[in-house]
């Protein structure tokens, strides 16, 4: 497995931790602490930004981790450049990400049009935020395991 | 259209180049070892750019690196 694939695999273990932690974490506190559905406090905002400054400081521990292990394993440095097919595949796999992310917030509001709680829209943008994520890097991974 | 495919005559060339290696040829155009790998393999197409830049490494014109067939 190259350096590219197991970055991606990484960059996606710890979205989907980040995610995790969003859904058993805080949404379960929030819903057994009686949080009214109807508002968006600052509690929604300080959480999401501390699950997302977890989920960064898990994807550099876990990166850092898995270079040195490859490293040793295969006694091979990590390419320090990202060469026009790496460029190719980010590109590409951000253009998945926008779509997803767009779909995401397109169904947020279509929630918060047809008259759900202020707060499912919110939900729905910060799922639609991990899934975009996800779905660039699943794709980043075909790109450089199947080949484009 | 018809599938068409990028092939490659990289690796005989490497092997007439002294057995040079993936991460040599890297070196001298400036990718990565895993793009070297994926254009040998024919799982990526290079840009026109890199294509030309390999030829000159070997010496040869970019046809004789390079041929395009139609499946």
């Amino acid at each position: 497995m190259s350096y590219q694939e197991s970055r991606a695999i990484t960059y996606l273990f710890s979205t989907l931790i980040g995610a995790a932690i969003y859904s058993f974490y805080v949404v379960r506190r929030a819903s057994d602490a009686g949080f009214d559905p109807s508002t968006i406090d600052s509690f929604w905002g300080i959480m999401t930004l501390i699950v997302i400054a977890v989920t960064v400081v898990i994807s550099v521990i876990l990166t850092v981790i898995v270079t040195v292990a490859q490293a040793v394993a295969e006694r091979d440095d990590a390419p320090s450049l990202a060469d026009e097919r790496d460029r190719l595949f980010e590109l590409k796999a951000n253009q998945i990400s926008f779509s997803v992310f767009g779909a995401g917030f397109v169904l947020a509001m279509i929630a918060l049009a047809v008259g759900q709680a202020p707060l499912i829209m919110f939900h729905l943008i910060v799922y639609s935020l991990f899934g975009a994520t996800a779905a660039g890097t699943i794709a980043q991974l075909t790109f450089y395991r199947r080949g484009y | 259209m018809k599938p068409h495919r990028i092939g490659n005559h990289i690796r005989t060339l490497r092997f007439l180049c002294d057995e040079m290696t993936q991460k040599e040829l890297a070196k001298k155009v400036g990718v990565t070892r895993q793009t070297i790998l994926a254009i040998e393999k024919g799982k990526y197409s290079p840009s026109l750019e890199l294509a030309f830049q390999i030829a000159q490494v070997f010496e040869v014109p970019l046809t004789d690196v390079f041929f395009y067939e139609v499946e």
